[in-house]
Order: C-alpha cells, then structure tokens, then sequence
C-alpha cells in the first residue's frame, strides 16, 4: 500500500525507507529486499496501530521511526552480520590461488608445446643454451651418454636443456589440465563448496601475473636474442605469447566485470 | 531494563518467543513488548539483523507469507534452535539462580542480628 500518496518524500517513513536503502547498498542485493520487505512492513504495522489508538498519521509515522531506531545502526548491524569471517576469507584466498596456479599451469605447458616447435624448427640451440661456463666431466658423461650424436658436451647439454625446457613444461601443463578439470568437475557436481574470491579480483590478479611474465619473458628472450648469445631465445619466447594472451583474456573479463558491477564481495552466506 | 543488557539476552529472548509462537518480525516486537510491559528496553530494527543471524546459525528458519494483506517473513525455531533455546534456559536459570543467592538478603542472618 503506498502512504502518503500526495508527497512520499515527506513521509517519515518514506524516507526512513530511502535512507535504509542507501546504506544497505554494499550488501547483498536478496538481504537488502529482505530487510527492506520487513522494515517496510513493520512501520506499516506501527503506524496503523497507533492510528487505530487515535494518534495522527504524522506522529504515527515519527513514533514508528523513532521506535525503530537509526537506520545507520540498523545497516551496520546488518551489513555487520553479512561480513564474513577471515576463515571464510582466507578458504576463498587459497582456492582461488589453486585454480589460478592450475590455469598457469596450463599456460607453461602451451609454452611447453610452442618451445617445442620452435625446438623442432630451429634446433636445441633456439630453446637451449649451455654458455661458456665450464660443464663437469660427470655431467658431460651423462649427456653425451643421452645424446651420443650431438658431438660434444656442450651441444649434448643444449639438447638436454632444450628438452627438459620442453618436456617438463608440457608435464606441468598436463598437471595444470588435470587440476583444472578436477576442480571444475567437483564444482559441477557440488562437492567442492568452497567459493573464490570475486571474480574481478581473481581477474585482476590473473592480469596482473600474466602480463608480469608476459613482459619478463619478452625482455628476457629479446635480450637472448640480440643482446646476449643469440641462443636459447625460445625458451623465453615460447611463453610470451601465451602470457600475453591470458593477460588479454582475463583483463577483457575484469573490464567486464566492471562494467557489469559484478565485483561483489564475499558473503557470509546467499 | 538498560539496552546493552537486553542485547546480551536477545538470542534467548528472540527464540524463546518464536519457538511458543511463530511469527513476523513485527509480531515477535510487539510480543516482546506486551509481555515484558515495555520494560525491555530494546531498538526495534536490531530484531531484525538479530534474527536473520539466528537463521545463518540454522536456529531459525523462515518463508515469505501473505499475513494481511502484506507480504511477512514468518519466523519459526528448527530442531537445531529448540536444543539451543533448552541450553540457553539453562545458563540463564543458573545464572538467574547464582545472581539471585548473592543478591537476596539473607534472613537466617537478618533474624539472628
């Protein structure tokens, strides 16, 4: 029932309902109508009572306002109960962690697969290089022993490097697939309740981390390539691109959470 | 009776009122208010807050009715808040009890001076 139909906005009760609104803003939109619904219901209540006890509707609706308390106190106790605890926080932290470092994961081993075509196009030495440091009769004996064709210890140790900078990185890649498919499989089916942390800040964090290599790996495999020996560039490369693009993908996702306003914040329950 | 003490009760208060009776919010203030002849000093709105915390405890449980004619959150108690409201009979009659035996004048004493 609307009250006050001539001006609501000169209504105690209005405005006490427009003032509850405001505040309850940062909390969660169901808890906001819930309280909203009952509060609204309840001066209702208040001031139909004390009409029906012969007040006037104005100091029905100021006694049912001052009855009801502060809306500040009734918004900080409530936006107080939707907090959650820092155990809660802290679940969310490390699960989003782990789903991040699966996704990186994923990203080492697709750098895995492109150092591997680059490995296959231009050698060991593009992904690869054993320096001029001096490499140890024992670890020379091993090499050679892995790569009896390579001709020496240090092409024998760059085959080694190289593959190891492949192969290892595809390992970590199929780790990162299977931990990612757990997690999301768990998800699926219920049985990993954990939430994350809001997807703005997983997004951001992700941007940030992909772009931090990105551009780490990119300064690295420029300087192997023209600064340095002009070898081994591929082991920093192969991963540029890929760093570059989860960088793309996950800052495109953050802008759209912003702009979609889905940076909401953890709830203790809803 | 003084605000703060009301709140350290409210729990007790609260579900001890839902549990002998279902109801809306404004149902349980105006309960609270009758029985107690408006000697519990206590803010309306912080009934509110203090019952929706009341239900992430999974004390109480509540659905949306039509009560007439406006749309009410009815309150009522879970098995899980009927165990808790007999618990917290119990502190508060042994406090009651505790408070009382120290408070009370003494009349052995009080007959015997």
């Amino acid at each position: 029932m609307i009250r006050n139909e001539g001006n609501g906005a000169e209504s105690p009760v209005e405005q006490y309902l427009d003032e509850l609104t405001r505040l309850l803003a940062a909390g969660h939109p169901r808890h906001l109508r819930y309280l909203l619904s009952e509060t609204e219901a309840h001066l209702h209540d208040d001031v139909d009572a004390a009409i029906a006890a012969g007040a006037g509707r104005a100091d029905a609706e100021a006694q049912a306002v001052a009855r009801i308390g502060a809306p500040e106190a009734l918004a900080h106790a409530e936006l107080d109960r939707q907090r959650p605890p820092l155990r809660e926080i802290v679940r969310r932290a490390v699960a989003s962690g782990v789903l991040l470092a699966a996704i990186g994961a994923v990203a080492i081993g697709i750098s895995g697969v492109i150092a591997g075509v680059i490995r296959a196009i231009g050698g060991a030495g593009a992904v690869a290089d054993a320096g001029r440091s001096p490499l140890s009769a024992t670890d020379c004996a091993r090499w050679l022993a892995i790569y009896p064709g390579a001709g020496s210890c240090r092409a024998a140790a760059t085959a080694d490097w190289a593959a190891e900078a492949t192969y290892y990185r595809i390992a970590v890649g199929v780790l990162g697939v299977l931990a990612v498919a757990v997690i999301a499989g768990l998800r699926r089916r219920g049985r990993l309740s954990i939430g994350l942390l809001p997807r703005i800040v997983v997004d951001s964090i992700a941007a940030a981390a992909f772009t931090g290599a990105a551009a780490w790996t990119l300064v690295l495999g420029i300087d192997a390539l023209a600064v340095s020996s002009g070898r081994g560039w591929g082991q920093w490369l192969s991963a540029t691109p890929v760093a570059l693009a989860g960088a793309v993908v996950f800052a495109m996702r953050a802008v759209q959470d912003l702009r979609a306003g889905s940076g909401e914040p953890i709830r203790a329950r809803g | 009776m003084k605000v703060d003490r009301v709140k350290g009760h409210l729990d007790l208060v609260l579900l001890s009122i839902i549990d002998q009776e279902p109801g809306h919010g404004y149902a349980v203030i105006t309960a609270l208010r009758e029985r107690t002849n408006g000697n519990l000093a206590l803010t309306e709105g912080a009934v509110y807050p203090a019952l929706h915390r009341l239900e992430d405890l999974g004390l109480l449980i509540s659905e949306w009715m039509p009560v007439a004619g406006r749309r009410r959150r009815i309150y009522r108690t879970t098995p899980t808040g009927r165990s808790a409201l007999r618990a917290e009979m119990r502190d508060w009659q042994a406090l009651v009890a505790a408070v009382d035996s120290v408070v009370r004048p003494r009349t052995s004493l009080a007959a015997s001076s």
